[in-house]
């Protein structure tokens, strides 16, 4: 495995080989990330190949202000957010088109999403933590998957996100009551 | 008082039974935040990489592109929309104001002191001496 500056070198200079080691070295950590904040794997997918398009084409801008995992981190939330967006859009269009009499997209994206991380036995309380996660702030919900899911400390998290360290134990600990409610809402209606 | 009691056990239980589907219902809720804990990181699906090459081989966009992509956004079509109707709306506006046609006497009198009178300055016939 190369050493991070020696990396960031031949990437500068377009290696393929140092490119090649990149998508190896973090494909993972990239897909995990995207598919934490979008929860569907195709489109997790998608964004992980745009995440080392971007990676490839703006390496040179990269000035080694922070640790290369960092950037990489933002430039995913980055695009799943982006993604979002767009999703978010083609609904409101595919509302638009019904409303309209056109044939459209009825479900763009399965309801209850199945992590293949998640441990077996926890698969269906992690689906129904993962159906609050979207109901609650984006920042909250950036903050606590990328604890819960890539295991980043806060501090790490206050990097990828560009804040304060107090700003990221305030979003975790509001992630956690918004999640607390959500639940605690679902349960009494659906138990 | 036979009754009484009852309705005191009937209560005992009712709150009992509610006391209890509350902690089942926080319980349900701390598993749920927890069943994340310890998940191992999905993989990204098989040759990402030769995916990747393929989106970069054919991904080279021109600024025209570029440029159709970013107009094309709806944020940006409808506010250049919006823009465009606001200044052909401000050019109606302003434009069917009657123009100033009366002068002031000031004007009036400025202008018949600078006005060349062209009759005397061409008079070839009768020329001073």
């Amino acid at each position: 495995m190369p050493d991070e500056t020696e990396l960031i070198v031949r990437l500068q200079r377009k290696d393929d080989g140092a490119f090649t080691a990149l998508v190896e070295q973090w494909q993972d950590m990239v897909y995990n990330t995207a598919l934490g904040i979008v929860q569907s794997p195709d489109d997790a997918d998608d964004i992980t190949q745009e995440v080392f398009v971007q990676v490839f084409q703006s390496i040179s801008s990269f000035k080694g202000g922070s640790k290369l995992s960092t950037w990489i981190y933002r430039i995913t939330v980055s695009k799943a957010l982006d993604h979002e967006k767009k999703r978010k859009r083609k609904k409101r269009f595919a509302f638009v088109r019904a409303l309209l009499g056109e044939p459209g997209e009825e479900h763009l994206h399965p309801v209850d999403f199945d992590h293949p991380g998640v441990l077996l036995e926890r698969k269906e309380k992690a689906a129904e933590l993962f159906a609050a996660l979207k109901q609650i702030p984006e920042k909250q919900r950036i903050a606590f998957t990328l604890q819960k899911l890539e295991g980043l400390s806060n501090q790490e998290i206050a990097a990828v996100m560009d804040t304060s360290l107090y700003a990221v134990e305030s979003l975790m600990q509001r992630a956690k009551t918004s999640l607390q409610k959500k639940l605690n809402n679902y349960y009494q209606n659906n138990r | 008082m036979a009754f009484f009691s009852l309705f005191l056990g009937k209560q005992k239980r009712t709150k009992y039974l509610s006391m209890n589907r509350q902690e089942q219902i926080q319980k349900m809720t701390e598993e749920a935040l927890k069943s994340l804990d310890g998940a191992a990181r999905a993989s990204a699906k098989p040759f990402l990489l030769t995916r990747i090459r393929a989106r970069l081989d054919s991904g080279t966009d021109t600024i025209w592109e570029r440029a159709c992509r970013l107009i094309s956004r709806p944020e940006i079509a409808i506010t250049v929309i919006a823009l465009v109707i606001a200044t052909n709306a401000l050019i109606m506006i302003t434009g069917n104001k009657p123009a100033e046609t009366t002068l002031s006497n000031e004007q009036l009198t400025a202008a018949d002191d600078l006005s060349a009178n062209t009759a005397i300055l061409f008079n070839t016939e009768n020329p001073e001496p």
